[in-house]
């Protein structure tokens, strides 16, 4: 009962969003209804926020943030997807409605690239300081791009081997 | 354990007579102080070691010091990071002499399971190590063999410090 | 946020104060930055990411059967529910059948780690504090767990033991449960409950009614429960803070819906009534443990679909379709099917989720782990504001930091 409620609620309310429910109800948003369909949700009741994150698809040139949050109230969980382009990434930032985005939001900045305009303090937060690519992006090998040799050899070991006097 | 003493009996007093460095090795050998620089899984083997089952206390290491300027072991047991290793360099440059390294775990010595862009593949790329600990977590017994190996080294007052140096590559 | 403040404005009488990735209090490699203004903290920033080592980028390159032991590294004081929630993820997309007995000894090993996490919560925390004997009394109870887990699973620390479908394999040297003698897994296993049980009864009375302790832990580190549920708070730390919520209840998987058993919820959401629902927990789950051990029933261990699970050897060497399924089954791994999926298990500190997309290679598109203490852990600098240093080392103890965790 409650179910078809907030699915009618969502179709009735969010006519230009994509919607369905495999294990979760999914939305898809465009980059510009983002932050209304977040206000929106907000004023349902969708207080546990608890996701949020990027996939990069190279071959539509896209990457696609997505946001996980669950209600207590209704024990439902929803699923925000919302596509943005390759170059230049931009969304608005969800920080003032769940202070929780903070640290989500700046990994994703760090693997992925995305800019989140109004967010607080956006800066890298899991690779050193001074590290100038995104890791997740697909075109990023899994090795790094610092040089390594490729094979181990005996004589790359050097023994230091002395005596103290005392 | 090696020291020859010869007890001389002068009415009644007892004089001990011998060796000033086997003397001062055997006292250092049996009081190391470890400094534990535990940053993931082969840490929570490490708190191991030192509890009360895998006792590290019966060999003198019992005193953990969380400082570098009051340890003389250094204990590197976790993964390094590209961002933690200029900590770790600074660490063990505050250390005095003499001064042991003991790499504990995969990770440590070699970088492990984790061949990835963030990822040191080991330490003897940055600090000498004297002695590695394979295991991916090592059992606390072979943490126990590698503070033992330390005490062997001490007794025969050698540092055995092994870097990784950079060979040419052969021609292709 | 630090940097404004501490540039050109630096007021007089103010010092930062660093407490390092390496210090003797921080459980882990992190770093905090506070500005106090003589012992009362003004401000404080959090740095992480020294233990960065790129799982999720990893994951692409690697088979599914490949990341399991990746993922028994992420939280390494509880591995085996870090395992349970990969493996369940899979089963719950795949709608693959566990038979009850894999289930029911999932649930066994699930609970011990979960207890295993509580105590390497509560012992370093209240060393800080500065009570040392109940650090003792605690790791000498993990090592009974460790003895029964590498009974089982081979290994102490990093298992990487549950698989698609069931466990491995099973132990007949271990003995049948419904034997007469009961075997050498439930003898140690009933006897760490009776150790457990006297410990925790310590320990109780060393700290519960303790005047010092309840000094230092009383009205720090106050969390309230909207404030909690927006930063996203799960687990422990939430329940504390007075919201009901636990995976097992709310969305039960597992078999959990067999076993009778409470929830604890505190009331202020401080340090003191984290203690108090961490110890709660680990009651609740030895109730369970009994439960699971005394109603073990029969039948195989390891699911027979096809999909994911290797075939009977007389029929690898007498029939075709047995040949064909071990082989692929062995050189190309387990299929998943194409799609996107997420599903969250209640890990020892709040909700793990993983969430795979799988484009139908043997190999995954993406994978992503919801850690629990990253959402815990943002909400610090708010926790701190206005209080002491020696407060702060308490709170930071109470919230149960794993870097592994954090910083994947």
């Amino acid at each position: 009962m409650k179910e078809k409620d907030l699915y009618q609620i969502l179709e009735e309310s969010l006519p230009h969003a994509v919607i369905e429910e495999r294990e979760m109800l999914i939305i898809k948003v465009d980059k510009e209804k983002y932050l209304d369909t977040m206000k929106f949700l907000k004023d349902l009741k969708f207080d546990l926020f608890i996701d949020l994150f990027g996939t990069h698809y190279p071959a539509t040139k896209e990457i696609e943030v997505i946001v996980h949050l669950y209600s207590t109230y209704r024990i439902k969980r929803i699923r925000i997807k919302c596509r943005v382009p390759e170059e230049n990434p931009t969304l608005p930032s969800i920080y003032n409605l769940w202070n929780g985005a903070d640290w989500f939001e700046r990994e994703t900045y760090d693997m992925l690239g995305v800019r989140f305009e109004g967010h607080p303090d956006l800066k890298r937060i899991l690779t050193p300081a001074g590290f100038e690519d995104h890791p997740l992006r697909k075109e990023f090998p899994f090795r790094g791009k610092i040089p390594r040799k490729e094979k181990y050899h005996p004589e790359d070991k050097r023994f230091v081997e002395g005596e103290f006097w005392f | 354990m090696g020291i020859e003493i010869e007890v001389e009996k002068l009415s009644g007093q007892g004089i001990i007579v011998g060796n000033l460095k086997k003397i001062t090795r055997w006292a250092r050998k049996n009081s190391l102080w470890p400094f534990p620089f535990a940053t993931k899984c082969c840490g929570i083997e490490f708190m191991a070691v030192v509890g009360a089952h895998y006792d590290l206390a019966r060999f003198g290491a019992e005193v953990v010091r969380f400082s570098p300027r009051q340890a003389d072991l250094l204990m590197v047991a976790g993964t390094i990071t590209y961002k933690m290793a200029p900590v770790l360099k600074t660490i063990y440059d505050q250390i005095c002499e003499p001064k042991w390294v003991i790499a504990i775990g995969d990770c440590a010595s070699s970088g492990g399971y984790f061949d990835t862009y963030s990822v040191l593949q080991g330490i003897d790329k940055i600090i000498p190590v004297d002695v590695y600990v394979p295991g991916c977590p090592p059992t606390p017994e072979s943490i126990i063999t590698a503070v033992m190996k330390i005490q062997n080294l001490i007794d025969e007052g050698k540092v055995l410090r092994s870097y990784e140096r950079e060979r040419p590559l052969p021609n292709p | 946020m630090l940097k404004e403040s501490s540039g050109s404005e630096m007021k007089e009488g103010r010092m930062i104060i660093n407490i390092g990735p390496s210090h003797p209090s921080t459980h882990g490699a992190f770093r905090m930055i506070t500005e106090i203004e003589g012992e009362v903290i003004v401000n404080c920033e959090v740095e992480i990411g020294y233990v960065h080592r790129g799982v999720e980028k990893f994951a692409e390159n690697l088979k599914y059967k490949q990341i399991l032991p990746l993922t028994d590294r992420l939280n390494y004081v509880s591995a085996i529910m870090n395992n349970i929630g990969y493996v369940t993820a899979i089963e719950r997309y795949m709608k693959i059948d566990v038979p009850k007995k894999a289930q029911y000894i999932r649930v066994i090993l699930n609970e011990l780690s979960r207890i295993s996490d509580h105590l390497t919560c509560i012992g370093p925390n209240v060393v800080d504090i500065g009570a040392l004997t109940p650090f003792w009394y605690f790791f000498r109870e993990r090592e009974r767990i460790y003895e029964i887990i590498e009974m089982w699973t081979g290994a102490r620390l990093t298992t990487s033991y549950p698989w698609v479908g069931g466990l491995w394999r099973d132990h007949p040297w271990v003995g049948g449960f419904k034997d007469e003698i009961p075997s050498e897994f439930e003898k140690k296993v009933r006897s760490f409950l009776k150790t457990m049980k006297s410990a925790i009864d310590d320990v109780e009375t060393l700290l519960t009614g303790n005047r010092i302790f309840i000094e230092r832990t009383k009205g720090i580190g106050v969390m309230p429960a909207e404030k909690a549920l927006e930063y996203g708070w799960t687990g422990p730390c939430l329940r504390a803070s007075g919201v009901a919520w636990d995976l097992r209840k709310v969305e039960p998987y597992m078999c959990y819906e067999d076993f009778d058993f409470e929830v604890p919820v505190g009331e202020n959401g401080d340090t003191y009534d984290r203690y108090l629902v961490r110890m709660e927990e680990m009651r609740q789950s030895m109730k369970i443990i009994e439960q699971a051990i005394d109603g073990i029933p029969e039948g195989p261990i390891m699911t027979s679909d096809p999909r994911v699970s290797l075939p009977p050897k007389k029929e690898v060497y007498n029939t075709i379709e047995g040949l064909i399924r071990q082989f692929e089954l062995v050189m190309y791994d387990i299929q998943v099917p194409e799609g996107e999926f997420y599903y969250a298990v209640e890990a020892a500190n709040g909700e793990l989720g993983f969430y795979i997309v799988s484009d139908g290679t043997g190999k995954p598109y993406r994978f992503r782990i919801r850690p629990p203490c990253f959402a815990i852990y943002q909400a610090f600098p708010y926790l701190v504001k206005g209080m002491r240093i020696a407060d702060l080392i308490a709170v930071l103890g109470s919230i149960n930091i794993i870097a592994g965790e954090l910083d994947r």
